[in-house]
């Protein structure tokens, strides 16, 4: 018998957690459902909340889509005045706040029963850090945070203390692939983060592309979505890119010894194989937040039916990627 | 609304009441006529004024208070209000109660309805919190069924999917019960829950006011019977992006007679003046403090302004029909025999040298033929000098000692914008050339300029 790992037992000492999924049907929820459920048998306070953005705008359009997740009496939770409506339970009533989605208010509440609600928190980055400081002080122990399916959710890092990667066959049938795709985004989760001098430095700095010049930084454009004013000396210097950093400017700075310092993972809109030029060049990547991967789960089993080895695929993770591969599927069922 | 062009919606931008009802307030303040209407928002200022440290947490829990005017008027018999909008309820009064008890003792238009009962309903635990749910308390059946829902629900030997959808139906079917039951109880309360939020709304607006006033330094104005002083007077607005760039407005004083007439040359701030007072008299109709050490001013039933060419662009009519169109307001008022204050900027100035001073000569005469009405007007023709019985008033203008003394300063640097008397066979001010020169107009320009001045008066 091949020896279980509780994910809650590898989220110790983490407080927010957030849980992404590369894809939808990766099996984000149930990853959620099962570390609820865990805390519940620890008897840990949890309170959850979710944040939508990409992909995720789509299902506040055609209501319901999201997957419900199962809380147990005593969890705490934050979602949309509807969603909290067509909850199956009692709860509590705590707080009512106008956070202005499309939704209605949205409503901080407790579980009296056990039951199913659909959780949608807060999107805008300063109201979900808001959401979580209150349920923080309404005594919560862990707060698990759903996250966006699409790993683009900004400002991940600054709210979580660490994160879950959810991946599976939904992503690629091709167990190559999805293992090359999976270890790609695990490699950009796991960025160096900058040195602390440094961050000082650069945290107060506005949005724009930033070149450091005889210590002092200057900012060479106002987006750096622009690419075509780079063509200054950028050899052995440090740029700091507040914004989106796409292919096209990410090949411009291709020099020898560039350093690039990103402001989290989720503002990585490049491929893999541009990331590869850019280091054969000579540069280097990190990021001004970094993010802690607790763990990445996978679902072998994809909505059309066709299942992935499970085994075979969590092997072949492990072999390329440093933190621990777990089976939701295998999780769930214990 | 539509408020005289005069920087008042700047002024209401500053007033920040917390509550949407507060807003509602100060949406619909309006321009009041009558002394007693003046002097009662007056006194509701100096009251919550003279409650100094009770401001910091009237404005933390009125910041508390939801807008629940939907929810209320969703009382009404058969309808049965849900867990979000009971909460809203129970939050309300706890909050109302808050306030009613911070105030304490007071006059009657922030007395609160007492709305304990409401609350205690609300909270049969006695939890003594804003959170709402309906508690066991509330019906006998309700924590049996939910003792043994809970039972099956962790009791994985005991499950059985068709009972636990019968106990999670009763459930809602109590809870439901439950919410009929409270829903039908609140009605009562309806009156008491509108008045409370009637009443949090203007509590809500005065203390914005007194912040307001705190921070822009305002004071509370004299209604006069007729006559017409300021100490001291500031535009706020200038003031403030003055200060950006290091400057400071000079505040002005003046004793205005019912047909005033301001000279000054170019830039003495002439317009600023007039546009100020406006901005005076505005404030001062709709109950506020104003930004002068001291006024003591008389209360209108229309104000008529005209500040030139922006607003007739805005109205789509050329500089001079504008004009006109402000004369005929104003006439309009003198004819209905009420009290009027016309503030005409540079009237006739739209037109030729030789029309528009009979355009000032005939408004300064005719505006004030109503005893009821005041003219203040500014001109730069020299004709103005001749106005009969008009008090006269002059900008000081360019400080020619300065300009002799300091040089290379910027422009405003030089002018004196303080405001004083003058008589009839006072020196009109000729300017215009030094000022241009002042401002860097180009030298052999200026030079061309004042020999076709000479010219002309040869």
């Amino acid at each position: 018998m091949k020896r279980r790992i509780r994910i809650s037992d590898l989220a110790e000492g983490i407080e927010v957690i957030s849980v992404i999924g590369l894809e939808k049907n990766t099996g984000k929820t149930v990853v959620l459902n099962q570390m609820l459920k865990e805390f519940r048998e620890k008897g840990t306070t949890a309170g959850v909340t979710s944040t939508g953005l990409e992909g995720e705008k789509r299902d506040q359009v055609y209501l319901n889509e999201k997957p419900e997740i199962t809380l147990s009496r005593g969890t705490y939770f934050v979602t949309s005045e509807r969603d909290f409506r067509h909850r199956s339970f009692s709860a509590t009533v705590i707080d009512l706040r106008d956070y202005r989605s499309p939704l209605g208010r949205t409503v901080f509440a407790r579980a009296e029963a056990d039951g199913k609600v659909i959780i949608s928190g807060p999107s805008i980055l300063e109201y979900l850090s808001e959401a979580v400081n209150t349920m923080r002080s309404y005594g919560c122990e862990k707060i698990l945070i759903d996250g966006s399916t699409s790993r683009m959710s900004p400002g991940t890092p600054l709210v979580s203390d660490g994160v879950i990667l959810a991946t599976g066959a939904a992503l690629s049938m091709n167990l190559e692939e999805l293992c090359r795709k999976t270890s790609f985004v695990v490699r950009l989760l796991s960025l160096p983060g900058t040195e602390l001098e440094l961050h000082k430095r650069i945290a107060p700095l506005g949005t724009g592309l930033w070149v450091e010049k005889d210590g002092v930084f200057e900012r060479l454009s106002p987006s750096p979505l622009t690419a075509k004013s780079l063509k200054h000396e950028l050899a052995g210097r440090t740029i700091y890119i507040n914004g989106s950093l796409t292919s096209s400017v990410l090949l411009a700075l291709a020099e020898k010894n560039t350093r690039i310092i990103l402001k989290d993972f989720s503002r990585v809109f490049f491929d893999e194989l541009t990331l590869a030029k850019y280091e054969r060049a000579g540069g280097h990547l990190e990021v001004l937040h970094p993010t802690h991967l607790i763990a990445v789960t996978v679902n072998p089993l994809a909505p059309n039916g066709f299942k992935i080895q499970s085994e075979k695929l969590i092997k072949s993770l492990e072999s390329k990627i440093d933190v621990p591969v777990l089976d939701v599927l295998e999780e769930s069922s214990n | 609304m539509k408020y005289l062009d005069c920087g008042f919606e700047y002024i209401l931008s500053l007033i920040d009441p917390a509550t949407p009802m507060g807003r509602e307030e100060l949406r619909a303040m309006t321009f009041l006529k009558r002394d007693e209407d003046i002097e009662a928002f007056h006194k509701r200022q100096l009251e919550v004024n003279e409650r100094k440290s009770q401001i910091e947490p009237l404005k933390s829990i009125l910041a508390r208070v939801r807008d629940i005017r939907g929810t209320i008027s969703n009382l009404s018999p058969g309808k049965i209000l849900d867990d979000i909008e009971l909460f809203e309820i129970k939050s309300f009064a706890y909050w109302s109660e808050r306030l009613r008890s911070e105030i304490g003792e007071c006059s009657s238009w922030m007395q609160l309805p007492d709305l304990s009962v409401v609350f205690s309903f609300l909270d049969p635990d006695d939890v003594g919190t804003e959170s709402f749910y309906i508690s066991d308390k509330l019906d006998n059946a309700l924590a049996v069924v939910r003792k043994k829902l809970y039972r099956l629900q962790r009791n994985r030997e005991e499950y059985d999917e068709t009972s636990l959808n019968e106990l999670i139906r009763l459930n809602f079917e109590i809870e439901e019960k439950v919410r009929a039951d409270l829903s039908g109880k609140l009605i009562t309360y309806r009156e008491d829950l509108q008045s409370s939020a009637t009443t949090i709304g203007k509590i809500d607006l005065i203390v914005a006011l007194v912040e307001f006033n705190r921070k822009l330094g305002l004071r509370k104005p004299e209604i006069s019977s007729g006559e017409y002083e300021f100490e001291e007077l500031v535009n706020p607005e200038l003031a403030a992006s003055l200060n950006k760039s290091g400057k400071n407005f000079q505040p002005f004083s003046a004793s205005f007679d019912r047909r005033s007439v301001i000279i000054g040359g170019n830039m003495t701030g002439k317009s600023v003046l007039l546009r100020t007072v406006a901005l005076l008299q505005t404030m001062f109709q709709h109950g506020l403090f104003v930004p002068a050490k001291r006024a003591f001013i008389p209360v209108y039933d229309a104000i008529v302004y005209y500040s030139g060419d922006k607003q007739s662009f805005l109205d789509g009519l050329s500089s001079f029909a504008g004009e006109v169109d402000h004369l005929k307001k104003a006439l309009e008022i003198v004819h209905m025999d009420i009290r009027g204050l016309f503030l005409f900027d540079e009237i006739g100035r739209n037109t030729n040298p030789v029309e528009g001073p009979a355009f000032l000569m005939a408004s300064a005469e005719y505006l004030s033929r109503n005893e009821r009405c005041r003219t203040i007007l500014t001109s730069h023709y020299e004709e103005a000098l001749e106005i009969e019985g008009a008090k006269l008033f002059i900008i000081k203008g360019l400080d020619h000692e300065r300009m002799r003394n300091e040089i290379g300063r910027e422009i405003s640097y030089y002018v004196d914008h303080s405001l004083v008397e003058i008589e009839s066979n006072a020196a009109f001010p000729r300017e215009a050339v030094t000022i241009a020169r002042l401002m860097g107009l180009d030298r052999e320009f200026v030079e061309l300029i004042i020999r076709k001045l000479k010219e002309s008066c040869e």
